[in-house]
């Protein structure tokens, strides 16, 4: 069965595009557009991989990242962060949250696969 | 894989228009109240950068890096929202909205004044960063030579809840050359001493691969702080690489414990706006809908006159579906309808920034206030009616609102206010826009007419307060003392009252000398489909809409007279009204006519453009819904008929313009001028009237 990715931002062209990308390359995608929001998805399916935004209303990605590793079933589901900051405090705080990795924006749709694939088993 | 991203463009830009809406009413609101959500601000324009970089668009995303940096200086406290960098911020989302518009359009433009108000921005930053590396591209051109790589990485036993998984990190590495790995297993604890969430595991892992070594450390990169790592090569074959390798080697950790935490964004504004889910679909996909319930709904009628004609007895199921469908298209109909419908906040949210421009730049104090926000109109209708809307805006602020001074002397305070506010009435959208400025001058507006030969001095007194307000809507006719950049070269106000004519809509003026001018404006909720009522003319059908009838009344010969002009007028209950017979008009009179004799045919009273009128036809066919074809598409613009429709039984038939209709019987002198009729006006005018008096 194919895995499932959830896709958190609260841009809607970028959440087509990386929704896009995914479904593409044979995944399911759920998708929400905030932290809030993304916890509830998360909560209410089995996934596999999460990508969030950081900068997003309601609950940000970091927060977003906190609760869900206190969740069980997401203690160690990898979860990429979008950062358009390249600086690394930015992707300290977000490793400090427990996001497993980064993508810097912009980015491409070769770059979204390839860091998938570095954090989660095909 | 290759992926197209045109595809998702057009979503950006389209959301990117959505972000710079807010990001302009954010900074307003930092402008007036001095302090506004700058977290949702700044997200605005992070996301237009984030999004314009992603989709390609290099100018725009270079720019915006530069405001959204000022913005996140000014979130954090570092740069004081001064009124000169609220400015310089307004014009900055000006410049972003030319560059989003001229992307859209595939003009290929820079907007004016970009590189002097970037270096002004620049200027409020001493260091801008404007990086936006990307941290997954390969960078290294050393040439790729095969060798053997000694790599030790011994994970902390807290990796695993980043989600990080060793597994992950040996499988990427093998994916890169010929891999040899042996685990060490010295560190895992007894049974009973194990944390199953922790990491006791490490590795020596020989590598034979031709990747650079930025390619090796980039299989690294997530959990560099999460391991040591170091990275050595064997055997060299190049001396260059080696000492390259040397350099990386041995990264080792701690890092993370050191790094204060990065100040996180509160979970502000609790009350946020939840997103309800939403999907986005292109307009044509509703137009096409719009288009097919309009085939749909004069189809119904065709079905449902034909089945009239049955007898009841016999067909009485086929009767009672008819019935249901009718009302199952209907109720469609009005589903369709509103998924075009959006709230006119659309239009008015860029008043405010309409307001405080023009108001800067002449040297007035205006506020604005607007209520009925979300009054629901079509899309199409809104986006028609914000050009002609903000010029009376404009307007209200330029030849309206009178400086602070002159206020002042006029006992009023130094500050003006604009109230916009729009709200259903009957089937119309009214929106109204009210100044308190010096209202118009009757006499300077006579003057003027007199001087363009519109009127003569002898004529001018008999007019009304509101024919003459009405003079401001002729081209080329502007009492400004002196043209400015904002208004007053005459062009406009002509143009704004065809347009919103063009929409089936009218303009109305009230005002009154020093206490202020009141444009109302009623629009048609929709341009598709209209309630009408089926009249004959001789052969011909004609569709007057329903919402213009006051009342279809049958007239007693001695009700009508006629006036020493040759005017015709009807007296209903002690009112007067100019009576037109329709098929004059549009001359149709032939042998079947009847209305030559006024009780022998049927006088609907309308009213349009405030003003009521009788008007003699031949017989009532009752109510319809017609589904509005455009004439002039297909033909040319003809004077009192809006459009046409398909009738049930097949035929074509036309609708009435009713203020056009008025204008034909005039000029066929068929109808006396307007200000004879000044007292027949609707009571509600005058008592408007005395509501802005009061």
């Amino acid at each position: 069965m194919s895995k499932t990715i959830l896709t958190v931002d609260d841009s809607i062209s970028i959440r087509q595009m990386v929704a896009f990308t995914l479904k593409q390359a044979g995944f399911n995608v759920v998708e929400a557009s905030d932290g809030e929001q993304g916890l509830q998805v998360a909560r209410n399916n089995s996934v596999d991989l999460i990508i969030t935004d950081l900068n997003m209303p309601n609950m940000d990605g970091l927060q977003m990242i906190q609760n869900l590793r206190g969740d069980a079933a997401y203690k160690f589901t990898p979860i990429l962060m979008l950062t358009t900051e390249s600086d690394d405090t930015k992707k300290m705080a977000g490793k400090q949250a427990g996001a497993t990795g980064w993508l810097v924006k912009p980015f491409n749709p070769e770059q979204l696969l390839k860091v998938i694939n570095k954090v989660m088993a095909a | 894989m290759t992926i197209d991203m045109a595809q998702f463009q057009l979503t950006f830009l389209e959301e990117a228009a959505e972000h710079l809406v807010d990001l302009e009413s954010g900074l307003l609101e930092l402008e007036q109240h001095g302090q506004t959500d700058m977290s949702a601000i700044f997200r605005a324009a992070h996301s237009i950068k984030g999004g314009a970089a992603t989709f390609g668009f290099e100018s725009i995303a270079e720019f915006t890096h530069v405001v959204e940096f000022v913005l996140e200086k000014a979130r954090d406290g570092e740069l004081k929202p001064t009124e000169e960098l609220t400015s310089q911020l307004l014009q900055s989302v000006d410049i972003i909205s030319e560059m989003v518009k001229a992307v859209r359009e595939g003009t290929d433009v820079t907007p004016e004044g970009r590189e002097d108000c970037l270096a002004a921005l620049q200027g409020y930053i001493e260091n801008p960063d404007r990086g936006t590396a990307v941290g997954l591209e390969p960078t290294s051109t050393s040439s790729p030579e095969s060798r053997l790589l000694q790599i030790t990485f011994k994970p902390k036993p807290s990796m695993p809840a980043t989600g990080s998984d060793a597994a992950n990190i040996i499988r990427e590495l093998a994916n890169l050359g010929e891999i040899e790995v042996s685990c060490h297993t010295d560190e895992v604890p007894l049974l009973s001493d194990i944390d199953p969430e922790k990491m006791y595991l490490s590795w020596d892992i020989q590598l034979s691969t031709d990747a650079t070594t930025e390619e090796i450390e980039d299989v690294f990169v997530f959990v560099e702080d999460d391991a040591e790592i170091s990275i050595e090569t064997r055997a060299a074959v190049q001396s260059e690489q080696q000492s390259k390798s040397k350099e990386s080697e041995t990264s080792t950790t701690g890092k993370s414990e050191e790094k204060p935490k990065q100040q996180i964004n509160k979970k502000e504004n609790a009350e946020a706006n939840k997103e309800s889910i939403f999907i986005r679909v292109a307009i044509d996909k509703v137009d096409q809908l719009i288009n097919l319930i309009g085939e749909l709904v004069t189809t119904n009628a065709m079905v449902e006159q034909c089945s009239k004609k049955l007898d009841a007895d016999e067909n009485q199921t086929l009767k009672s579906a008819v019935v249901e469908m009718s009302s199952h298209t209907r109720n469609l109909q009005e589903a369709i309808m509103g998924i075009r419908m959006m709230p006119i906040d659309f239009a008015f949210s860029r008043f405010p920034r309409t307001v405080r421009d023009t108001a800067s730049k002449l040297g007035k104090q205006v506020n604005l206030e607007t209520t009925g926000n979300q009054t629901e109109l079509d899309k199409t209708v809104i986006e028609k009616i914000v050009d002609p809307l903000t010029h009376l805006v404009r307007n209200a602020v330029d030849h309206g609102i009178e400086l602070p001074e002159r206020r002042q002397e006029c006992g009023k305070p130094a500050e003006g206010t604009i109230k916009i506010s729009a709200y259903h009435r009957g089937g119309n959208v009214v929106i109204e826009i009210q100044d308190d400025g010096a209202g118009l001058n009757r006499e300077k507006i006579l003057k003027k007419a007199i001087e363009k030969e519109l009127i003569t001095t002898e004529t001018a007194a008999d007019l009304s307060d509101e024919d003459v307000w009405n003079f401001i809507f002729d081209s080329g006719f502007s009492t400004a003392d002196k043209v400015t950049d904002v208004s007053g070269r005459g062009v406009g106000m002509d143009v704004v009252r065809k347009n919103i004519q063009a929409l089936g809509g009218a303009v109305h003026i009230q005002s009154e000398i020093e206490k202020g001018t009141c444009f109302t404006v009623s629009l048609p909720l929709t341009l598709a489909i209209v309630d009408g009522m089926a009249l004959r003319l001789g052969r011909e059908t004609y569709i007057i809409p329903i919402l213009n009838i006051i009342e279809s009344i049958r007239l007693q010969p001695e009700q009508c007279r006629t006036m020493q002009d040759g005017v015709e007028i009807v007296d209903i209950r002690g009112e007067y009204f100019p009576l037109l017979r329709l098929s004059e008009v549009f001359g149709t009179t032939e042998e079947n006519t009847t209305s030559q004799d006024i009780n022998a045919g049927i006088t609907v009273v309308v009213e349009s453009d405030q003003t009521r009128l009788a008007l003699q036809v031949d017989e009532l066919l009752g109510e319809h819904q017609v589904v509005i074809k455009n004439v002039e598409d297909n033909y040319r613009k003809i004077q009192g008929i809006s459009g046409a429709t398909i009738l049930g039984d097949g035929r074509v038939a036309f609708i009435i313009d009713l203020s056009g209709l008025v204008k034909l019987a005039r000029e066929n002198g068929r109808f006396a001028k307007a200000s004879k009729f000044g007292a027949l006006k609707m009571a509600q005018t005058t008592q408007r009237q005395e509501e802005v008096a009061a």
